[in-house]
């Protein structure tokens, strides 16, 4: 059986500057794993770049495979249509449609897909904020309700896998805690998910497979458990108050 | 002169110029893309169907048809030449680009049509309806009916349909669309027909009020333009009302104060609007309204 996904010598470079080299890296099916480091690591370049999107124009070369079929170098769009979806840091909803829009358009339709497929009601269940504010415009939704339909949005293409980048950035505690426990109960109810996160102890606390980014590189991979005793981890990233 | 008549006369330029500036106004709205050789195709909507005309001996309702598909065409083929710089916006090429574009459809169409005025014959032209002092043709009542239904079909094709969506969303975030699974580059492709067929429709509706020449796209370029900049870049209520305030403000003048200086009052009117609202080339997420 092969991996969801499954990375295989990436490099990444805007311009002459290398800003990615991955040499491998897989995400099992039904399983959340996650990307953490700093800032400037190159976790968003590492997710966009397998998801074959950007807002900038980087090079991208290497083998991205999804269920053991290589999609590298197909257009983003496509590769929606296929089940690799992307959450985008930051904009990741339409301003200017309201929320039943931001959620209705673009969505396959249910029948001829094998895949797991998002209803509204069931995205409206999931965040039962975003009901109440079905009516309201994407432009004047707080930062959290973005986020939450920004992954709504992403449930509704039914992907087999989800790519997450930094989900909890400008969020209130309890929203990026909220958000990451209903990701949490998504992917233990069969969705496949690759998180990016800065925010390293909310991250470890869903993850099941935590791989550490440095400048480009992953110099640490391995199950939470093991990772949360990592010294890399502890020293930079949970500190003294680690239990 | 009857300030009636003017009044009149106005409404009916001014649902002209609206029509005629709606499918840059989808465009610039949804695309944030000029197109300065709008105004070409402007005239070849015309001739071509005042060519259909002539050469097939149908009717002209038909020949409106024939034009809709030249337009819609023409508007495609443009998209395809123009990916690159489309999708990424390079707004200065674009015009530069745009504006050759029409001068090679002018040039092929002066090669094809000859340089002689032509008559886009309507027979809608010649019926003339009469209340009191004042009169207006059959084809001006079809041409202001005309522009309300297009304007009205546009908003709801952007807030009703699948299309629409996509169009706006296209409209805020082309990169974000993508996620949406959506092949941007057909739906730039499907604002660009609209463009065309919208321009040449007009052209068929209006161009059998004057003679026709290969020669006169230009000025529908200036028109347009001033129009889609007074109703403030690219919203579609905006345009309607900019092309109506446009008709009536060039029909009063022309009456009230010199014809002779109509055209040169209406870019003043533009240069005042522009320094008093200075804002980007760019409209607002709401341009469908």
């Amino acid at each position: 059986m092969s991996a969801r996904l499954e990375v295989e010598n990436l490099r990444v470079a805007y311009g002459a500057s290398s800003a990615v080299a991955v040499d491998r890296l897989v995400v099992e099916p039904g399983t959340l794993a996650a990307v953490v480091g700093a800032n400037g690591a190159g976790k968003s370049t590492l997710v966009n770049a397998i998801a074959n999107w950007s807002r900038a124009e980087p090079r991208v070369e290497g083998a991205v495979r999804m269920d053991g079929e290589n999609i590298a170098g197909r257009p983003a769009h496509q590769l929606v249509k296929r089940g690799l979806q992307l959450v985008p840091e930051g904009r990741g909803v339409f301003m200017g449609l309201t929320v039943e829009e931001n959620l209705r358009d673009g969505a396959p339709s249910a029948a001829g897909l094998s895949r797991k497929t998002y209803s509204i009601q069931n995205v409206y269940q999931l965040f039962p904020r975003l009901g109440e504010r079905r009516s309201t415009q994407g432009g004047s939704l707080s930062g959290g309700e973005r986020q939450m339909l920004a992954v709504g949005r992403a449930l509704r293409m039914a992907p087999k896998a989800l790519l997450l980048d930094e989900p909890s950035i400008g969020l209130a505690p309890r929203f990026v805690s909220l958000l990451l426990q209903t990701i949490r109960a998504l992917v233990d109810s069969g969705l496949t998910v690759l998180l990016v996160e800065q925010n390293v102890r909310a991250a470890m606390e869903v993850a099941d497979v935590v791989h550490l980014l440095e400048r480009g590189r992953l110099i640490a991979s391995g199950p939470v458990d093991e990772m949360r005793d990592d010294p890399r981890i502890v020293e930079a990233y949970l500190g003294g108050g680690h239990e | 002169m009857n300030l009636l008549q003017q009044v009149v006369n106005g409404i009916i330029i001014g649902h002209a110029y609206a029509l005629v500036a709606v499918g840059w106004t989808m465009l610039l709205g949804a695309a944030r893309l000029v197109n300065f050789g709008h105004g070409q195709m402007y005239m070849v909507g015309a001739f071509a169907a005042w060519w259909f005309m002539r050469m097939t001996g149908l009717p002209y309702p038909v020949a409106v048809v024939a034009a809709i598909l030249v337009g819609a065409l023409i508007g495609a083929v443009m998209q395809r030449l123009l990916m690159r710089l489309t999708l990424s916006r390079d707004l200065v090429s674009l015009m530069i680009v745009t504006l050759g574009f029409g001068q090679m459809l002018e040039g092929a169409a002066g090669l094809t049509f000859g340089p002689r005025p032509q008559t886009l014959a309507s027979p809608f032209q010649s019926m003339t309806l009469h209340f009191g002092a004042i009169w207006f043709t059959v084809q001006d009542v079809i041409l202001v009916v005309a522009a309300i239904v297009v304007f009205l079909a546009l908003r709801l094709l952007l807030n009703a349909t699948k299309f629409g969506t996509a169009v706006r969303m296209v409209a805020e975030d082309p990169a974000l669309t993508r996620l949406a699974g959506i092949d941007i580059a057909r739906v730039y492709m499907g604002i660009f027909a609209f463009e065309g067929a919208a321009v040449a429709f007009a052209a068929t509706l209006v161009a059998p009020r004057t003679p026709i020449l290969t020669s006169m796209g230009f000025d529908q370029v200036v028109t347009t333009f001033v129009v889609v900049v007074l109703g403030g870049i690219g919203s579609v209520a905006g345009s309607y009302v900019a092309g109506l305030s446009l008709g009536l403000f060039t029909a009063l003048f022309g009456a009230l104060v010199s014809p002779a200086y109509t055209t040169a009052a209406v870019f003043a009117l533009l240069i005042a609007v522009m320094a008093l609202r200075p804002g980007q080339l760019a409209a607002s997420a709401n341009f469908a309204r």
